[in-house]
């Protein structure tokens, strides 16, 4: 069942994208008629909990959105998890359910987009942050404290 | 908190000349290879006679690194500035007057990319 949801938020400077799982699910309870059962909610939320716990855990580790958005892996990750979501819903024989999961899954797909939009958009802001810090750094440094600088870095 | 890439950028974009200095000294010895790309990329950008010397002259730095990744890229980004006419001045000069054969062997190769790039 899909039920992602996503919230960004800034902690100590470090910009996190964090998924939980939460409204889609309260969303298809309102949707699924109560005389349909949804036979998958439980399994296909067990099948797909190890693999929306590692997304949570490569999204925190990510730092800064630069490395979500040139990680081609973790974006082909989150793209896999909504392919096995669409691969799910095509194999629902109920078809109330079906028609309810087909729209969940769509939602999600563009749940993701728009995961992948904000990313983008964070970035942006970003670069145009670094492009400042870089202006502030040559005219306020000189060569021997940007030395140190680099030094304590890549040390 | 600076990112090691502002600090790189700033030391290629300072006006003092020592900078090329520090850009040689840390960031093209460095371990890392990003570390090695991100200075390669400064000094290009610089586009000075000092700055390009580093990575154009010297065994085993930018064009003549011992990764082909680095080096590589190295040379795209030569490839990619608008005015390459200190940089083939310099390989013309390392190919009749370097005493590295195969220094002279990568810098005939690198103008003649920079010319059919131009």
């Amino acid at each position: 069942m899909a039920y992602f949801l996503y919230c960004v938020y800034r902690s100590r400077g470090k910009k996190m994208i964090k998924l939980s799982s939460n409204a889609y699910e309260t969303k298809s309870n309102q949707s699924i008629n109560s005389t349909h059962h949804n036979p998958f909610s439980v399994s296909f939320k067990k099948s797909l909990s190890p693999e929306l716990k590692k997304l949570n855990s490569d999204i925190f580790q990510s730092q800064t959105t630069s490395n979500i958005v040139n990680n081609t892996s973790f974006l082909n990750k989150i793209s896999n998890v909504s392919a096995k979501i669409k691969n799910k819903v095509n194999n629902i024989s109920f078809n109330g359910a079906k028609t309810t999961m087909k729209k969940m899954s769509e939602n999600t797909r563009t749940g993701f987009k728009g995961i992948i939009s904000k990313i983008s958009s964070m970035f942006k802001s970003e670069k145009a942050v670094a492009v400042n810090n870089v202006e502030v750094l040559k005219n306020s440094q000189s060569v021997f404290e940007l030395k140190q600088m680099l030094i304590s870095k890549i040390a | 908190m600076y990112k090691v890439e502002e600090i790189i950028q700033a030391l290629g974009e300072h006006e003092d000349n020592a900078a090329v200095a520090v850009l040689e000294e840390v960031g093209t010895n460095a371990s890392d290879e990003y570390i090695r790309k991100i200075t390669a990329e400064a000094l290009v950008k610089r586009n000075s006679h000092d700055s390009l010397k580093v990575l154009l002259i010297n065994s085993g730095k930018g064009i003549h690194d011992l990764n082909v990744d680095v080096s590589s890229h190295v040379i795209n980004s030569l490839k990619s500035s608008s005015d390459k006419s200190e940089m083939i001045k310099i390989l013309e000069d390392t190919i009749s007057l370097h005493s590295d054969e195969s220094v002279k062997n990568k810098a005939r190769e690198v103008k003649e990319l920079l010319l059919s790039a131009n």
